[in-house]
């Protein structure tokens, strides 16, 4: 052995198998560049938070809007008893005067038409000497209670608005001593309740047509909105369901491990009679894997360029032991798995893609106490993007793996039907789930001889609420 | 190939994170102590290494697993090696032109006595072209034809630096470990 050789030899020993660890400051530059393949997923995973907590933010949004912002001493006020003129002056001039300062608007939409007090002859407003603050302001204020007369306050309160009237000087007005109902009318408790008082009086007319529009006495169509996440029941159902006509017992088409999952917002508008039409809006993640297991004999041939690399090939026909594949033709076997040595196939892909779907859906709504349950039937759009397909083959010949990315946008229109239920946790809010199972009109692939008819089944949890 | 790399094969070929990494930690010692071979400086490693690695996960679907997958990869991290030091190629005249071919009888170089990373900094402190043809001759295993294909070179002139390596490699060792040695 030479010089040479024996260097070569003692530095080859002891490098070939030498380690050396590097810093972690490398991975992170792996890791990083391979994220940026990745960051599709999280997107979806936020599209769901971000759907969950925006639904829950409108909802509170609209709830805490609703809060009552009434304050008693600018309540409008009404006596039951019209042939009082001393009182009913006494009521529209203590009304006038609060809307007048305070809430000139308030008085427009409570007490227009009948309900407001014509003028009498023999009014007698209150005045005071002179027009100080402190004398206007006691004025207002003054609801000491009179002998005979029901307030809505509670006592406590009358003694203290009547103690501080007191203690400021001024004389508290004096209506006389009759019977009246002051009420606040946006209370929907009091309005059966004024309705039989004041039976004999135009008030009560008045009163019954605001809650047509106020209370939900009669029925009337009720709107919902929700947000919802769902996971497709795909299974061996959902996608490419084919054969080749001529080689069906040849061919078998599996799929295997699909999975769809996303989520959207929906509305909801429910009919007085119970008839729902809804809508929605949904993003989602779709993958799947699908086994094309292929077994052929016999002598065939090729056409097109069999020794392309890896161009795709469709078998278009198969007859007398012949198989002729054609090239120009893009379908889902690999050409390289169709040379004459082959006799088995498999074949395997990966297809991913990402969903913008809007359904229409009608449906009925039948009610069990606390539970809903509404069949539906659907029609949609949905809209395929973001497709990438990994392919791997493996036939007699040495293992064949590669991968292909296209692009894919695919439109299709589906029709559907399901159902869902609900279960009502308070009176605004529900929760529920629903399937649905939708079949494609426009199938996702065809070709010549090889077609799928896409169906769908999934599962949704879903949250409404009330408006 | 063994099932458990098949199975991590497999899983980055998915794009799981865990299997990716598991794959790094697998082979990252290995293949950080060639790319020190093949730089000049620790920090250039790391960058051969991270380039490397990069290039093995963006071209794992063309592996075929007829051959080990550490040979692959090794394949790749010294090609990627190899493009970033022709990227930043830096003509460097060497003064070794003059080396004489080795002399003397084999027992009496020190390499034996060199530990793996001594021999990794001998090597790594040689210049450039000769460095490279050394690596990929005596380490992995290329012929020359392979090396002149790789390098852009003639086989001859592969061959002369070779020589040229293991003799500078040889003066260099020795001086170090006679300094060492007083």
């Amino acid at each position: 052995m030479s010089e040479e050789q024996e260097i070569d030899g003692v530095v080859r020993s002891k490098l070939i198998d030498y380690e050396e660890i590097p810093s972690a400051a490398v991975w992170d530059g792996v890791d990083a560049n391979l994220n940026t393949g990745r960051k599709r997923f999280p997107f979806f995973y936020w599209l769901i938070v971000g759907v969950l907590l925006g639904g829950v933010a409108v909802s509170l949004a609209y709830e805490l809007s609703e809060k009552p912002t009434y304050h008693p001493r600018q309540t409008p006020y009404v006596s039951n008893d019209k042939s009082n003129s001393e009182l009913n002056d006494w009521l529209a001039d203590l009304s006038t005067k609060n809307s007048a300062e305070s809430q000139p608007s308030l008085k427009q939409p409570y007490m227009e038409g009948s309900i407001e007090p014509e003028p009498s002859a023999n009014a007698k407003h209150v005045e005071t000497p002179t027009k100080s603050p402190s004398q206007s302001r006691a004025t207002k204020t003054d609801l000491s209670p009179r002998p005979g007369v029901s307030s809505s306050y509670s006592d406590s309160e009358n003694k203290s608005l009547a103690d501080e009237g007191n203690s400021r000087g001024t004389n508290p007005i004096q209506p006389p001593a009759r019977s009246a109902s002051i009420f606040h009318l946006e209370d929907p408790s009091m309005i059966p309740l004024l309705s039989l008082v004041a039976i004999d009086q135009d008030i009560s007319k008045n009163l019954w047509n605001r809650s047509k529009t106020d209370l939900d006495l009669r029925p009337k169509g009720i709107w919902y909105i929700g947000a919802f996440v769902g996971y497709d029941l795909n299974g061996k159902d959902a996608e490419a369901k084919g054969s080749l006509p001529a080689y069906q017992d040849s061919l078998l088409v599996t799929e295997e491990n699909a999975n769809h999952f996303g989520g959207g917002f929906l509305a909801s508008y429910r009919t007085p009679s119970g008839w729902r039409f809804s809508s929605s809006i949904s993003f989602g993640k779709w993958c799947q894997s699908t086994a094309y297991d292929l077994k052929i004999s016999g002598q065939y041939e090729t056409s097109g360029n069999p020794t392309g690399t890896l161009e795709q090939g469709v078998i278009t026909s198969v007859g007398n032991g012949n198989i002729v594949v054609n090239y120009d033709e893009l379908d889902f076997l690999p050409s390289t798995a169709l040379s004459p040595e082959v006799y088995s196939l498999s074949y395997r892909t990966e297809e991913c893609y990402s969903r913008l779907s809007i359904p229409l859906e009608i449906g009925y709504e039948l009610n069990f106490g606390r539970f809903n349950l509404v069949p539906e039937l659907s029609a949609g759009y949905a809209y395929f993007f973001n497709y990438q397909r990994s392919e791997t083959a493996s036939a007699e010949l040495p293992s064949l793996r590669f991968e292909k990315t296209s692009d894919f946008n695919h439109h299709t229109v589906y029709l559907g039907f399901g159902g869902q239920v609900e279960y009502s946790i308070t009176d605004r809010w529900s929760i529920g789930v629903g399937y649905t199972n939708q079949q494609w009109i426009t199938p996702l692939f065809e070709t010549e001889n090889f077609e799928t008819s896409p169906r769908i089944q999934s599962m949704q949890a879903q949250f409404l609420f009330r408006l | 190939m063994v099932v458990d790399e098949q199975k991590l094969v497999a899983d980055c070929l998915k794009g799981k994170r865990t299997a990716q990494k598991g794959l790094y930690d697998k082979y990252k010692g290995l293949m950080f102590a060639v790319c020190l071979r093949y730089a000049q400086s620790r920090p250039e490693a790391e960058d051969m290494l991270q380039e490397g690695f990069i290039k093995v996960f963006r071209d794992l679907p063309s592996y075929k697993p007829t051959g080990p997958l550490g040979g692959w990869i090794r394949t790749v991290i010294v090609h990627t090696a190899l493009e970033q030091i022709r990227k930043k190629r830096i003509k460097t005249q060497s003064s070794y032109d003059n080396i004489v071919p080795l002399t003397g009888h084999p027992q009496e170089t020190p390499l034996e006595d060199l530990t793996a990373k001594e021999l990794v900094q001998f090597i790594s402190s040689l210049p450039e072209e000769y460095r490279l043809v050394f690596n990929l001759y005596a380490i992995e295993g290329y012929s020359h034809a392979e090396i002149a294909e790789l390098l852009d070179i003639s086989v001859a002139n592969s061959k002369v630096r070779l020589s040229r390596a293991r003799a500078a490699l040889k003066r260099t060792v020795e001086a170090n470990y006679s300094y060492r040695s007083k």
